[in-house]
């Protein structure tokens, strides 16, 4: 894949990013016949941000002969790659060294040429099989209005609620009948229909949403200078928000709401499930390399990646990854918004920190010093629907088939996830990230 | 027990979210005492950790608000007292500073009972992009002081001073005092009869005096006899305090006023007066400290 575009362009890609970001810590590109795609999901799974350029905006777009092609990137190092854009007069973005390397070209003024090497973490993508055009109620507005709104409230809140009659629409931070907290400021405003440039709402409908990603995408809403149209149906089916800008730029953010039966989302953020599993052969492996062989490895990586950092290197999925498809599907298979991302995703510092705690005490209770020939498994057994290995990109049969055939895998050797690298290597000490492992006299069993 | 009060002019609500803005750097609970002739607010951070001083704004209803109900819990009573956060009250203000993008209409306060007691702050704004009004409704928790504590949620008396005298430059002397921080940890404020103050800040390299000269002098205790009259216009008096208390007042004050005054009680105590209106002021007490 290759495309180029000229300085305006690439900077509303940039805002795109920026705005993306805010949602999820992976960015999904994803080319096709109609033009660019990116995605984003967020942690817990409950917001789908897509963002799509049409072929017009972009001076050359080039598909790989094979026709569609996605990756998957880490957001930090995009993030860092698409600042400063000021100066930025052509961008070109491709995807080089065997499909291992997301390269931006940034060519600024002066002459000065920035390139960037973003190493491709895996080739998956995310869709949603959500039919994103039926609700009955929408709701279209500036983005004034709709960042007035937001504004209203703290940026600390979590989640707001809509409550749309056809004569009026209340925008709330507490849901009504539910009880909250003594010391919680309720905060709402009251809009009258005529507000907004396009009121539908036939029955009235009150759901409950984060307000994260909404703000996020509120702020690419105002980059753009656009509309942003509101659709949903009722509480507990997804929520929509859309943005259309001349037909080049057409975004849409999935939010699911809080369905009648379930409290609150703040009070539902229960652990994720999280599987981490080490294979025995690597294990050994890593045990019988020394430390020194560990850090070449390493360095070997980072010298890979030119901006990402050694983390995302080091981030290998042990999934068979899916063969490239050999021609071109217009429609990629359709899955459930739940099954759609396969991805671990990166946790967040304290889910890590308790992961790694979680890992000291596995250790203790297995009572096997060295780390490296421990075989940890976690799983966070859990009734939410089970996660899916990505099917999208089967396609030797046409079938949509939720079976995952085993596909080939890649050329370069397998690696273990290493999430939690310094876990596995020789010098670890297990106890260490525990905070209260506070010694107060030194051992004098040797063998503990 | 029932309290409702509405503001009409923007101006006033601007002040009044000022006076909360303030409220909210000072300190994290604040207690509002409602009066039938004023409306009162204390904050007073009683952890020695934050250094912030006690502070009180005296409102006369009558110039905020043009509609002013309160009735007591019980006949015999003469107030309401509610503890709340003051930050929640600064944001559920906050609607009202924003006055250049939207206009406010009105603003209106109410004492309810939702789950839990919580003063609602309601203000009708129109914004620009519309020409509807829309209402923004904050409910601000609260807590309702019963009768039997009221003694220690009394109002502060303004204490008796020797001599105070009026600094027309409020944003010099707080941009003053937060540099005089770094230097020394207690500040003597010096005041003499003769219209100067003088404020030094002593550290082991340097002795730091600001001087400020022929300030209004709006008070000078026993001007009785001829005699007495010569001894006070000889009058000096000074009082250290410390300097962490007087910068974190200075810094949270958000008012547009540039007159403040200030009451030096020997030895015992400074006391800061804002005048933001004839019926609404501010007053702040730093205790004196022992060099």
């Amino acid at each position: 894949m290759k495309c180029t575009l000229e300085g305006g362009n690439a900077r509303i890609v940039a805002k795109a990013i920026q705005s993306l970001s805010k949602v999820g810590k992976e960015l999904f590109i994803e080319a096709d016949i109609h033009g660019l795609r990116m995605r984003s999901i967020n942690p817990t799974q409950s917001a789908v941000a897509s963002i799509c350029f049409h072929r017009c905006m972009f001076d050359t777009f080039q598909l790989p002969p094979s026709g569609d092609c996605c990756c998957k990137i880490a957001m930090k190092p995009c993030l860092g790659v698409f600042r400063n854009m000021k100066q930025v007069e052509h961008c070109e973005l491709s995807i080089v060294c065997n499909r291992t390397k997301f390269q931006v070209n940034l060519r600024c003024k002066l002459e000065t040429t920035k390139q960037a090497l973003i190493a491709i973490v895996d080739e998956l993508n995310i869709t949603s099989d959500v039919p994103t055009d039926r609700s009955s109620n929408i709701i279209r507005g500036d983005h004034k209005l709709l960042m007035e709104i937001s504004n209203s409230f703290n940026s600390s809140e979590e989640e707001l609620t809509l409550e749309a009659t056809p004569d009026s629409l209340s925008a709330k931070n507490y849901i009504e009948g539910a009880r909250v907290n003594d010391k919680f400021m309720r905060s709402q405003l009251k809009l009258k229909p005529s507000e907004f440039d396009h009121y539908q709402v036939a029955e009235g409908a009150v759901i409950t949403f984060c307000i994260k990603e909404f703000r996020a995408f509120l702020l690419f809403a105002e980059a753009l200078n656009a509309q942003l149209t509101l659709e949903f149906e009722d509480a507990g089916s997804p929520f929509f928000v859309k943005i259309k800008k001349h037909r080049e730029i057409e975004c849409l953010l999935i939010l699911s709401t809080l369905s009648p039966d379930d409290v609150s989302f703040s009070e539902d953020y229960r652990p994720r499930e999280i599987s981490m599993c080490n294979s025995t052969n690597v294990a050994q492996k890593r045990k019988s390399s020394g430390p020194g062989q560990d850090v070449q490895q390493k360095r070997r990586l980072a010298e890979d990646t030119t901006l990402s950092d050694v983390d995302t290197a080091l981030f290998q999925f042990r999934e068979h990854r899916p063969e490239r498809p050999s021609e071109a599907p217009s429609v990629q298979p359709a899955r459930l918004l739940a099954d759609g991302d396969t991805v671990d995703l990166v946790e967040e510092e304290a889910d890590e920190e308790a992961l790694l705690l979680a890992v000291s005490d596995a250790m203790e209770a297995s009572q096997i010093p060295p780390p490296g020939s421990t075989e940890v498994c976690f799983y966070n057994t859990e009734d939410a629907p089970p996660t899916l290995i990505p099917s999208q990109m089967e396609h030797n049969d046409d079938e949509e088939d939720e079976s995952i055939p085993q596909s080939p895998e890649r050329e370069r050797e397998q690696r273990v996830r290493t999430i939690f690298s310094r876990c596995f290597q020789n010098t670890y000490v297990p106890r260490e990230p525990s905070p209260n492992s506070q010694v107060y006299a030194p051992n004098s069993d040797t063998e503990d | 027990m029932k309290f409702r009060a509405k503001m009409l002019d923007v101006l006033y609500m601007r002040e009044f979210q000022a006076i909360a803005a303030t409220l909210a750097k000072l300190a994290k609970d604040c207690v509002m005492i409602l009066g039938q002739e004023r409306m009162h607010f204390i904050v007073n951070e009683e952890h020695c950790s934050t250094s912030s001083p006690l502070v009180w704004v005296s409102i006369g209803s009558k110039d905020y608000f043009p509609e002013y109900k309160m009735t007591p819990a019980r006949p015999d009573e003469d107030f309401i007292v509610l503890v709340m956060s003051a930050m929640h009250l600064s944001r559920a203000l906050a609607v009202l500073r924003s006055g250049t993008s939207s206009s406010v209409h009105s603003c209106k306060l109410k004492l309810k009972q939702i789950q839990f007691p919580c003063i609602s702050v309601i203000a009708t704004v129109v914004s620009p992009s519309s020409a509807e009004p829309r209402e923004v409704v904050h409910d601000v928790p609260v807590t309702v002081v019963p009768a039997s504590d009221w003694p220690s949620f009394v109002l502060p008396k303004v204490p008796s001073t020797q001599l105070v005298l009026g600094v027309p430059s409020l944003r010099l002397l707080r941009s003053l005092i937060d540099k005089l921080k770094n230097i020394s940890p207690s500040l003597i404020f010096h005041g003499s009869a003769t219209g100067e103050l003088n404020l030094v800040a002593e550290s082991e390299m340097a002795t730091i005096t600001t001087r400020f000269s022929r300030l209004l002098l709006h008070k000078v205790n026993q001007p009785q006899s001829p005699s007495a009259t010569a001894a006070a216009a000889a009058l000096e008096v000074s009082c250290s305090v410390d300097t962490r208390k007087a910068s974190a007042f200075f810094n949270a004050l958000q008012l547009p006023n540039e007159e403040i005054m200030i009451g030096i009680d020997k030895e015992r105590c400074i006391c800061l007066q804002l005048d933001i209106r004839s019926q609404v002021v501010l007053h702040s007490i730093l205790p004196a400290v022992c060099i």
